[in-house]
Order: structure tokens, then sequence, then C-alpha cells
């Protein structure tokens, strides 16, 4: 199943998720899914250096769905985390989950071509 | 209401200032989260899902207009407008940026609040009757001893590393409405066979994974001897108290344990060195603290009974409302008025900081400056002029601050569970909304009468499910939010633990057990019994296979 990285920013506890560019974004589309078991180890190496860096605390493996270009955790606990409190959907901040009472939003929509790390294009 | 003196105020700024230093050393990397992560919590600022979150000591649940404007300005200038009344009468807000944190901080030290001991393995918060002080039913306002154990327990070198946290309720009355049975220590003010104020002393009562009522350590307590003894049952916790197992950390295991006899043994020993020593209160110290809790300046003035009367008959919907929400005041002419924050699909305890300025100014207008919280998560004007009643139930109405549900089964208690909290397995706002929305008729609601349902989103019990007449645990189970119901749990002066009701159900199928449930009460209510009343005396079983039809039994083996 493909994953992500998720983490909170050290300076204002915000979701984040790790880049292409090995930097953090706040829309879970921005975040770069791995396909494969190794990448995703190599890096979570990556982003547990940034955490000492104290960019970020607690940076941890997720695993996501991809449907129609939307991304989406498959565990409740990281969907809310990526989107939101489902009881205030004013305040999302990643875009929109397909939970109840989510309002269809596009932070969770990915550009078209967006880096989709699989085990060829692994360095 | 009591004010910091110099000492408060100069060491609150010190510590905003060494807090102000911490957080610039983690931002530069000096220190990792391992050596930030108990500086922060000392200062009440959790890691929570989306950000950190600030939790903000409101001391027995007294503040004032002054102090709930500093809450609107920090909810707006820090935060995303709005803050969350808890059941241990804090305030929490939700999306703290830890770089701004300190200024908060100050800001709301420069109203003498603080969030200093509102974590960590401490005395927290010490939680009060939200009526006290003017209650009808209560022999002595019993935040004089919350704020005298307040000024105590405050930074207590002693005390500042216990096994782990520790909650102290006190009540004045004999109606308890601070649900002291579910404390570490629990205060009950009662008088003796001479006549005289004391205290009934309960120990190891508590919520979360494994749940006790408090049980009597002592029947009467003098209050001269209260830090003493606080002292005592404190210490004797340190030193017995596991510290291997966060689990089984709390004084309700041990007390448990080792039977509340060989406890009181083990206190009773360590109070005689110490009871008559420097910790023994003399009046003037009582004296002292009361002055800061004098009564406002009533007016002399007759009660408006007829003339309520009137209003009350003219419309429904006051009538409604006087009925629910506003409460008999110990001086005549003068009324205690709940503001509930239950509308029907509100976050129950979430109030913006419109509002929050709104109450303030109707704090001013109507009632000295001076808001209650209370545990259940409203908030109360404790000193209206009955002549004024109407009027403020118009402003209250506008404001959708007059939902006549107080003490009614829409009048849920609710963590912020999954939506917000790290340690939440289950959404919990989401159930109370829709309890909320199956049960919209006000008249149904007064018909069904006194009921509580609480609502947690873990088994640490924020939501005290354990002690709702119908309580609801958030569950995990394979990656699905389930919730399994309890019934019986109350919280009053006749405390018990709900009875676990059977196999958890998805949350679609939650109002509809709630309204099985409360079908199957009306049904078997003898007069205008209340539902714990009819539960106390039928047990679980009609309810049971009310809920779960034929497979009852199935899901009862």
């Amino acid at each position: 199943m493909p994953q992500m990285i998720i983490a909170n920013r050290l300076i204002d506890g915000a979701v984040v998720f790790l880049d292409q560019g090995e930097t953090w974004t706040p829309a879970i589309g921005g975040g770069v899914v791995i396909d494969d078991d190794a990448e995703a180890q190599r890096l979570l190496a990556v982003a547990k250096q940034l955490e000492a860096r104290c960019e970020v605390i607690d940076p941890l493996l997720i695993q996501v769905t991809v449907e129609d270009g939307r991304v989406r955790p498959t565990e409740i606990r990281e969907a809310i985390r990526a989107f939101g409190p489902t009881v205030r959907t004013d305040l999302a901040d990643g875009g929109a989950a397909p939970l109840p009472g989510v309002a269809p939003g596009a932070g969770d929509r990915r550009e078209q071509g967006a880096t989709r790390v699989r085990k060829d294009t692994k360095e | 209401m009591y004010r910091y003196d110099e000492f408060d105020q100069q060491f609150v700024a010190q510590r905003v200032a060494q807090f102000r230093r911490q957080v610039k050393r983690r931002l530069a990397g000096e220190l990792n989260e391992d050596q930030f992560r108990p500086l922060r919590l000392m200062n009440g600022l959790y890691l929570q899902l989306h950000a950190y979150m600030l939790r903000v000591n409101v001391p027995y649940g007294t503040l004032s207009s002054r102090q709930m404007r500093q809450f609107a300005h920090v909810a707006r200038k820090y935060d995303r407008g709005f803050g969350h009344f808890t059941t241990r009468q804090n305030i929490q807000y939700n999306w703290i940026k830890l770089a701004e944190a300190p200024d908060a901080i100050a800001d709301l030290a420069a109203v003498e609040v603080t969030s200093i001991q509102s974590s960590g393995n401490c005395v927290r918060n010490i939680t009060s009757d939200q009526y006290a002080g003017r209650a009808k039913d209560e022999l002595a306002d019993p935040r004089v001893y919350c704020e005298l154990l307040r000024q105590y327990s405050f930074l207590h070198p002693e005390f500042s590393y216990l096994p782990r946290k520790f909650k102290i309720a006190v009540t004045g009355s004999p109606n308890d409405r601070a649900a002291v049975a579910i404390h570490d220590i629990g205060l009950r003010m009662h008088k003796n066979e001479q006549g005289e104020i004391g205290f009934e002393v309960l120990v190891g009562g508590g919520l979360g994974r494994t749940p006790y009522i408090g049980q009597t350590i002592r029947k009467w307590l003098a209050p001269e001897h209260l830090l003493s003894y606080v002292e005592a049952i404190l210490r004797v916790y340190n030193m017995l108290g596991r510290r291997d197992n966060i689990h089984k950390a709390r004084i309700k295991i041990i007390v448990n344990q080792m039977g509340i006899d060989k406890y009181r043994e083990l206190v009773d020993k360590e109070w005689e060195l110490t009871k008559n020593g420097t910790l023994k209160v003399p009046d003037d110290e009582i004296e002292r603290i009361n002055a800061y809790f004098a009564p406002p300046a009533y007016e002399k003035l007759a009660d408006r009974t007829a003339e309520l009367a009137a209003l009350r008959k003219d419309d429904r919907r006051f009538d409604r409302w006087m009925r629910g929400n506003v409460v008999e005041h110990k001086v005549p002419g003068y009324a205690i008025v709940n503001v509930t924050l239950k509308a029907p699909g509100r976050v129950p305890g979430d109030v913006t900081a419109e509002t929050m300025e709104a109450i303030a100014d109707l704090a001013d207008r109507y009632s000295f400056g001076e808001i209650r919280v209370n545990h259940r998560q409203n908030l109360v004007l404790v000193d209206v002029k009955q002549s004024e009643v109407h009027e403020l139930w118009q402003k209250l109405v506008a404001l959708e601050l007059a939902t006549p549900n107080l003490g009614l089964l829409t009048d849920i208690i609710c963590c912020p569970g999954l939506d917000y909290c790290a340690l939440a397995n289950a959404r919990s706002i989401p159930i109370a909304q829709d309890i909320a929305h199956a049960f919209t008729d006000l008249d149904e609601l007064q018909r069904i009468g006194h009921f509580t349902i609480n609502i947690s989103g873990c088994m640490n019990a924020c939501g005290h499910h354990h002690v709702g007449h119908i309580g609801i645990l958030g569950v995990d189970k394979r990656g699905e939010e389930f919730f399994q119901l309890t019934l019986g749990g109350s919280s009053d002066q006749r405390a018990s633990l709900g009875d676990r009701l059977g196999p958890g159900l998805p949350q679609a199928e939650v109002p509809r057990a709630i309204r099985k449930i409360v079908d199957t009460y009306l049904t078997m209510r003898e007069h205008d019994e209340r539902f714990i009343d009819t539960y106390r005396r039928v047990g679980i079983e009609p309810f049971k296979a009310s809920v779960y039809g034929a497979d009852a039994e199935a899901h009862a083996a």
C-alpha cells in the first residue's frame, strides 16, 4: 500500500507531509507518495534527520490510498490529522477528506504529474 | 474573587520569561523534544493531533468578565477564534503556535490566570461547585478552602513530582455538583454532631482505565486541619504510589489494593506528626481568604415570584428556560442563571471569542462581572436580579445561549475526542451532535427529565463516561470507530459507575440505541421517577433487551 510521511511542524504544531524536495508541506496532495518499502524507510530516515534539525516532531509513515488523484490516509486518525476536525470543516488545513461532515476541498488533489516514488525511480 | 499577590505575580512573570527562553532554545535546536516536552507540559502546553494545545486553569470555576475578555483576546490573537471549556473547569486552546505560546501565557498572566499545573504529575486545578457562595443548599463557600489548597499546593516542592496527576474537588453542599467522588481527593462539607462545619474526606476516586468511586477516609475533618490532612494523604501517596507503570500510578490503585483501612492507618500515622504543626490553619487566615470571596453589594430586594410567574404564563419559551436553566439564589430577589453551551449541533464546551465577549458584557451588566464554569461544560451568571432575568433571557436567546436543556438529555458532556486529541480512539463530538439532533423536541426533553449523557473518545475518560446515566465510550475496533454504552452511572452524592450494556455500536446506531433506552425508561418509570432511579430499581436487563433485542442473551453470554 502507498505510504506518506506525516509529522507536526515544530514551530506551530501544524500537520505537514514530506514532499519530493525533502521539505514539508501542509497539503497532503503536495506530499510524496511512496510505493516502495525500502524507499519509505530511506525517506523516514531523512525525515528523522529533519526532526533532529528541529523542523518537525514525530515523523512517521502512514498508509494512504490514491483514488482519482486524491490522497487519503487509510486510518481515521491520520485522515483527521490531514484534513482537520470533522466537526469544524471551516478549519480544514490540508483540504478535504471523504469523512462524514467534511466539505469537499482541494488540498488533497494531486497536481498532474506530481511525484510518486516508485522502486524504479529510486536513486 | 482571589487576586494574585505580589509573590504570585512576580513568580508567574518569571516563569513566563523562563519559558520564553526555553522555547527559543528549542527552536534554535539547543533542546530536543525529549528534553523540551517536560518543560512545555509544566506550562500546560500539549501537542495534539493538529497543533499545540494550551490548557489554562480556571480555579474552582470562577472567573471575572475581565478574564473572560482576555480568554477571547487569546482565542483571537493566538488561536482560531475559539476555546473549549472542559470537565475540569479549564479552558483549552487548540491551535497555539509554539513560537507564540509564551506571549499567550504572558497575556493570560496579565489577568492573573495561569497554565502552570494544568498538566504534569502535580496537584491540578482544584474544582468546585459552580454555584459556590450562591447556592441556597450550601453550608459555606467551598472556594475558600479550594483557594487555601491552591495556595498550599501551587509549586509545592514536595508534590511537584508525584507518581501521577492529582485532582481535588470540594463541595460545600450536600447536593454534589462538583463530582467529588471521582477525584483523587473529594471534600464534602457537612456538620458534625456538635453542629460544626467540617469535611468528609474521600480518597481514591477516579475514572480512566480503572474507575473507582472514592471511599471515605475520614468522616469529619475540622477545617483547621485541612492542609495537614491533605498533606498526609499526599505524602503517603508520594512514598508508596507506583512509578513503574503509568496505568497503576494513581492514588486510587494503591488505596484499592491495600484497602481504605490500611491507607487510613498510614495517613493517620503521618498526620500525627504534623497535625498540630505549622500547617494548622489559623482562623484569621481563613478569614483573610474569605474576604476575597465576599459577596457582591447586593441590593435589598424582594423575590419577584408573582411577576416572573406572569411572564412565564405569557411566554412558554421563557417558562421552559426558567424551569430548566434558572436556579434559586440564597439572596432574596436574585437568581442563578445557567448559560448553556449545548444548543443542538454545537460542540459542547466550545465558545467563540465573540461569544466570550458577549458573555463578559452580560456578566458586567447583569451579574457583578462574575462568570462561573461548571464541570458539565456550561457557564453560569450567578448573581442576576430576578427583575432582570427576563431581559437577560432575551439577550441570551439572541446569542443562542438560552437552550433550555440544563440537566436534560442533550446537556451532554463531551471530550474533544479524535477530532482533536492525540489519545482518542474515536470521535466523540459527532456522537453528541447526533444525539442532540435526535432529541430536539423541548417538550419531550422536559418529559424525559433529568438525564446525563457523558461521552469520552477513549478510556482516559475526560468525558466522565463512567458516571453518565448513559455513558458512551469510543473504541477502535480494527480501524473502525465503535461506541460502548454504560448505564446507571452518576457523579452526584450517590455516585456510581455505569454498567456495560453490551457490545459496541457503530456511530449511526448510537442515537437509535439512546432512543430505545429512553423509550424503555418512559414505559417503566413510576410517577416522575428520574431515569437513574428507574434504572436502579429495574436493573440493566430491560434496557439490554431494548437495544439488542433477541440477541441480548447471546450478547450477554
